[in-house]
């Protein structure tokens, strides 16, 4: 016994972590299921199954909701890659000394609750908030704008929240970036910006998509931010959850809510590998 | 074909100095070694010409243009890196296309020179492989080919065969001076290693760990006539001995204490300034130059005797450490021409050792 335990020691290691999957993900995962599926109509024995649920979310006006979740998670993202890539750039291959107070200052909003770094947001984004009062100042504008309470704020506030996700990947791939074949590629011919494209942003992929994946899918979900930035006007995928697990105590319909967006999530990152693997294969084929 | 030549290029690395005021000038067309100990800025020499770095102070010349604040994209100059620098991402044939793929050459000339040039280095059946399917000596081989299908003026190699084994090491050395003499293109090989740095030079340059050139000249030059201590103690292995000039019978004799006086070369005693009597002179006298017997030949007109303190057998050759005096050992070497060897010597036999006059090579000390 205690040579199997010896041998097969990572197994009996990666036990506990199993455990906590099967009943923290999987189980839950098949629970939210079985209630978007299960009948309320008393008496109806407990396998009993029906689709209803699903037919009343498609009737509404649910696609819309889902639309706009996307097309936030998805702008959240992009922004987040066009600024954390160069952030993640400069901290690999520049920041010399300063990375390590960097890095620090990057994980420090972790450290603070994430209420207050929303109500922090509202003294830049209020009517005599920072951003009106500098450019009041500076006679940008004349009237102080609302920037608050809109999909603008929500934008900002998730921006923020998420870019860390993006730095951190792409730069731990990055900071392993071997400087010698930047060095090659130079000496070959390249310009710096050639150099880029062929080289590092190829060398940095794995990064990105991890990144990709970080911002992605939680932004997909998130229902707080959308709640406290957007004062409760806009209605996400994640808000409609809630609503319905939290406000109306409707379990089906929220259920029905989970396992469709979870669906639409797996969709699009099958469909964006697809994508990714089509340019590689046209590229190969010119 | 492209010479390039430093003058005073001074290059130093947070207040320390790597190169100082370094003049070189590396003839158009030629082989030509940079050897040197770790440490003594061969790699930095090679970073300057290649535009990863820029003097502190001085210029550098290609035939007579200024490239010293050249990008290194703008240079023909083209590098085999140590350690290869191959791109893991690309296959064989993307990474010798590349250089030509950035100046934007259409796809069928790319392939006909990507073809022809990994058939010039023996890897045509490679083309499709990624550089981590590939042995130390195919990426070698793939390093030189990306470096020299954008035909540079001159080709850099930084220790190309650091991290090849022995044999390969002889083989790939053969291969460059067969592909040098055929592109005649200038080959500048900077190592450590001074058997490399020998066979392959048309010209080699000698650095110390100060970072300054203390000789450029043939392989034969350096060897047999170097200029200062440190190259003959670098290059090959030598017996130093410190004497003073003593004027005997109208010659001037080498006086060595407790050793007795030895034969100054005619031509350095026409030739040199500095070999007036009284003056301290260093001797230099290569391992095998030295005649070891039992007994005293005549012949010669230098002999010192001593007794065999160690004893290496190197194959094609035995190192002889013979101790002539309490504080000094000589080595000796001595041919293997026959299976066995007649004059048999061992541990504790006294020996003697002759020289000819035009053995030694004198330095000021």
């Amino acid at each position: 016994m205690w040579l199997l335990v010896k041998r097969e020691l990572s197994f009996f290691l990666a036990v506990p972590a199993l455990v906590w999957q099967l009943l923290c993900v999987c189980f839950p995962l098949m629970l939210t299921l079985y209630t978007s599926l299960h009948t309320t109509v008393p008496g109806q024995p407990w396998y009993a199954c029906t689709l209803e649920y699903y037919g009343s979310f498609f009737t509404t006006a649910y696609g819309i909701i889902i639309m706009h979740s996307l097309l936030l998670a998805g702008v959240t993202t992009l922004i987040c890659l066009c600024i954390g890539y160069p952030v993640a750039y400069f901290l690999a291959l520049y920041a010399g000394r300063w990375r390590t107070i960097l890095l620090f200052l990057l994980t420090l909003p972790f450290w603070t609750n994430f209420l207050t770094q929303a109500y922090a947001w509202f003294f830049v984004l209020e009517k005599e908030g920072l951003i009106n009062t500098i450019l009041m100042k500076l006679h940008v504008i004349t009237e102080p704008h609302t920037l608050a309470y809109n999909r603008f704020a929500v934008l900002c506030v998730m921006v923020y929240c998420f870019l860390p996700f993006m730095i951190m990947p792409i730069y731990s791939v990055l900071q392993k970036l071997d400087w010698r074949l930047l060095e090659a590629s130079e000496d070959l011919g390249a310009t710096r910006w050639q150099t880029f494209l062929h080289i590092t942003l190829p060398l940095s992929h794995v990064g990105i998509r991890t990144g990709l994946l970080l911002v992605f899918i939680p932004a997909c979900g998130e229902f707080v931010i959308p709640m406290v930035m957007g004062g409760s006007r806009y209605m996400y995928i994640g808000s409609a959850i809630t609503h319905y697990l939290l406000n109306v105590r409707n379990e089906q319909m929220g259920a029905v809510c989970t396992v469709v967006s979870c669906l639409l999530l797996v969709v699009c990152i099958v469909f964006a590998r697809f994508f990714v693997r089509l340019l590689q294969y046209m590229k190969q084929r010119r | 074909m492209m010479g390039i030549r430093f003058e005073q290029v001074f290059k130093a690395f947070n207040n320390e100095p790597v190169l100082q005021n370094l003049n070189l000038e590396i003839p158009s067309g030629s082989f030509f070694a940079i050897l040197g100990p770790s440490g003594s800025g061969k790699t930095t020499l090679l970073r300057l010409i290649a535009g990863f770095e820029q003097p502190d102070k001085g210029r550098i010349f290609a035939d007579d243009t200024d490239i010293t604040e050249l990008p290194p994209h703008e240079r023909h100059v083209n590098t085999v890196f140590q350690h290869y620098a191959l791109f893991p991402h690309l296959n064989v044939f993307d990474n010798v296309a590349y250089g030509l793929m950035l100046r934007g050459i259409h796809q069928d000339i790319i392939r006909e020179k990507v073809i022809t040039t990994l058939e010039k280095v023996h890897l045509s059946r490679y083309a499709s492989k990624f550089i981590s399917q590939l042995s130390g000596g195919q990426q070698q081989r793939v390093a030189l080919a990306r470096a020299l299908i954008n035909q540079p003026d001159v080709l850099l190699l930084d220790e190309p065969l650091a991290a090849l084994d022995f044999k390969l090491r002889e083989k790939m050395l053969i291969e460059l001076v067969e592909l040098q003499d055929e592109l005649r293109t200038t080959f500048v090989y900077v190592t450590h290693d001074q058997l490399e740095a020998l066979t392959v030079a048309d010209y080699m340059a000698i650095m110390n760990a100060h970072g300054q050139v203390e000789q450029v000249g043939t392989p034969m030059e350096i060897y047999e006539f170097p200029i200062t201590v440190f190259v003959a103690q670098f290059v090959g292995t030598t017996n130093i001995l410190y004497g003073t000039v003593v004027q005997e019978g109208g010659k001037k004799q080498l006086s060595i204490a407790e050793l007795g006086t030895f034969t100054i070369p005619m031509h350095e005693q026409e030739e040199i300034s500095w070999l007036s009597e009284g003056a301290a002179v260093v001797m230099s006298l290569r391992p095998e130059k030295i005649e070891m017997s039992l007994r005293k030949l005549d012949v010669y007109p230098n002999c010192i005797q001593g007794t065999i303190e160690g004893l290496m057998y190197h194959g094609r050759s035995t190192q002889y450490n013979i101790r002539v005096l309490p504080n000094l050992v000589m080595r000796v070497f001595r041919q293997h021409e026959e299976h066995s060897m007649r004059d048999v010597v061992t541990y504790d036999d006294i020996v003697y050792l002759h020289w000819h006059t035009d053995s030694v090579v004198l330095f000021q000390e």
